[in-house]
């Protein structure tokens, strides 16, 4: 798949190491099998961190061009305006209500539909921190594996949740096309 | 004297390499990964990881006893696979097994290397595989070796030691270093077998258990895991021969014996036990355990039957000629109810303990590879079609298998399909358990 990147440095920095690390990986295997089954033939990657746009690379290298369509990944909606995507994939974070107002003001006249969406890093999963860190403290690996192993089991949520990252897939609206 | 299941294992080998054709993509082996790390299910395209240690190693093993050209044809395959993947760097691109698509896996690109180094004597001219593996561990060293603590880190920057996959890339040092003559890397493999042999448990109950990591590279981390353990016997005792110490090939015999005390009567073993006497039963790694009896094999263990371990492996096979992943993962999912305790194998499996992986099929293709007796023949084996009642986060469902299509459905829905010549699998946008 072809690949264009644009490294946006303008969003908060976050380091891209463990939950966080895992979270991006989980999004970018999410949105390159989404891609390669909606007909992605390129890819507009527009992210704020180079070593995820490095990881992103990585998956459009082994992802082949199923079709002619042009999609973009973006952690801002104002890249979406641009009439010659049809699919898009955004990560918004910063909590639930920064979302909601993005939404708002860049996606107003409704030209996408939002087709699916998860939930990365809930707040069930942060909250394993707390008895890994008590665990480590006591020195018992056995319970670290234990909550490490919640902590990514409830990683990700297909259901509203307060979470780090939420990940939608948008497609144009058909009127629009 | 042991009386190992041995007049199956033609038949067996000819099934699971019927399967391995059809998890064959053009540029490599390929397939979702079941793990007790982590999984990685949606990605399905080719990998050049530990997977190819036990093809290479097992097709070339397999050309050496029969003279079959096609084994033969096979390793080419692989070594083009491995070739072709390889970066200007020397790195491997995707080689990170279950952290996949990922580059840098350890011990994985260091165990591909090792496959290539299995298999090239069998080539009229090896110059060219020979530069691929001395450039790959050139960038090994150059990326994971730690001048300040004289040892290889797991991660760059990341003082750390994992005793296993120290072990992985001390016997492919070593092997390049007699295949080649060149003595270059012999320090680096000596060093790294000599912090694998720093973590292994001398004293006490669990004597010859391996500690899996040691952060900071100071004390273990209290967690031992059999079938890790059993993936340091093979470079201890190659290095014993290659440095004449006899300390590595006693520690060798003492990670065995911890791998006899710790198996079970069903001849499976724990995933991991921890220093405060607690185990982690689940899950128990069924083709996986393959490494571990090919240590006991290596290591030529006086005095142990692994009659009931074998016949646990061959007895799994499933109709569409792969080998499970696991017995347990269910209980996996038990948390905070009691995952550490463990139900009946008897009830209805995950998928993950079904789901055949190319990177743990290997290591049963080369374990059988080598205890194929000389004159027995392997048979072309039709595939059948694998159709199993199993779990699925919480749901009841099917998992089907054939030469195509690995599928999960419940009821009317589709919870997972892969279509074998696929880079990604198909979920619905239902991101897989982690």
């Amino acid at each position: 798949m072809e690949i264009h990147q644009v490294l946006r440095p303008s969003h908060p920095h976050v380091e891209v190491t463990g939950a966080h690390q895992l979270s991006w990986n989980v999004m970018l295997d999410a949105v390159f099998a989404d891609a390669s089954q909606a007909g992605v033939a390129s890819m507009t990657v527009s992210l704020a961190h180079q070593d995820v746009l490095t990881w992103a690379h990585l998956r459009a290298d082994v992802t082949p061009a199923q079709g002619d369509r042009r999609a973009i990944l973006c952690q801002s909606f104002d890249m979406m305006l641009d009439p010659t995507y049809t699919i898009a994939y955004t990560v918004e974070h910063g909590g639930v209500l920064g979302g909601a107002i993005q939404r708002r003001n860049h996606l107003s006249d409704h030209t996408w539909v939002a087709r699916q969406q998860c939930w990365v890093y809930t707040w069930k999963s942060r909250l394993m921190g707390i008895p890994i860190r008590l665990a480590n403290a006591a020195r018992r690996p056995d319970l670290v594996d234990r909550y490490m192993r919640e902590m990514r089991a409830q990683m990700v949520s297909r259901k509203s949740t307060v979470s780090y990252y939420h990940l939608t897939v948008w497609e144009r609206g058909v009127a629009q096309l | 004297m042991m009386s190992l299941p041995l007049g199956r294992v033609g038949q067996s080998l000819g099934k699971l390499h019927g399967w391995l054709a059809t998890v064959k993509q053009p540029d490599g082996y390929a397939g979702p990964v079941a793990h007790w790390w982590r999984n990685s299910l949606l990605y399905t395209g080719p990998a050049i990881d530990w997977r190819y240690e036990g093809i290479l190693d097992g097709y070339g093993t397999l050309f050496r006893k029969t003279g079959d050209e096609r084994w033969l044809f096979c390793v080419q395959g692989g070594i083009t696979h491995v070739l072709r993947a390889q970066r200007q760097g020397g790195g491997y691109g995707v080689s990170s097994f279950e952290r996949n698509p990922e580059s840098l896996g350890t011990p994985h690109e260091a165990a591909a290397t090792l496959g290539l180094l299995h298999v090239v004597d069998l080539l009229e001219d090896g110059t060219e595989v020979m530069e691929a593996a001395r450039r790959n561990l050139q960038y090994l060293v150059d990326a994971l070796w730690d001048p300040s603590s004289k040892g290889f880190n797991d991660r760059p920057g990341v003082l750390g030691r994992v005793p296993n996959k120290l072990a992985t890339l001390a016997e492919a040092l070593m092997m390049y270093s007699r295949l080649s003559r060149d003595e270059t890397f012999l320090p680096y493999a000596l060093s790294a077998l000599q912090d694998v042999a720093r973590y292994v448990v001398t004293s006490g109950p669990i004597t010859g258990a391996v500690h899996q990591y040691a952060p900071g590279a100071r004390e273990g981390d209290g967690r031992f895991f059999p079938f890790y353990a059993a993936r340091c016997v093979p470079a201890l005792v190659q290095g014993a021969s290659v440095f004449g110490r006899q300390e590595f090939s006693d520690t060798a015999v003492g990670i065995t014996s911890f791998l006899v005390r710790s198996r079970g009567e069903d001849g499976s073993w724990p995933q991991i036990i921890y220093s405060n006497g607690r185990r982690a039963e689940d899950p128990r790694w069924i083709a996986g355990a393959a490494d571990i009896l090919n240590a006991l094999r290596v290591a030529r263990y006086e005095g142990d039957d692994w009659t009931a371990s074998l016949q646990r492996l061959l007895d799994s096979q499933l109709p569409s000629g792969g080998f499970p992943t696991a017995e347990g993962f269910r209980n996996l999912r038990r948390f905070p109810l009691g995952p550490m305790s463990r139900r009946a194998v008897t009830e209805v499996p995950d998928w993950l303990d079904i789901l055949p992986v190319v990177g743990w099929n290997d290591k049963v293709f080369r374990l059988l590879a080598n205890l194929l007796p000389e004159a027995e023949a392997i048979p072309e084996m039709a595939l059948g079609h694998t159709d199993i009642p199993v779990r699925f986060n919480g749901l009841t469902a099917r998992y089907q298998e054939d030469a195509e299509t690995i599928s999960v459905t419940s009821g009317a829905r589709e919870l997972y399909r892969w279509r074998k010549g696929s880079a990604w699998a198909q979920t619905g946008f239902r991101v897989p358990s982690l």
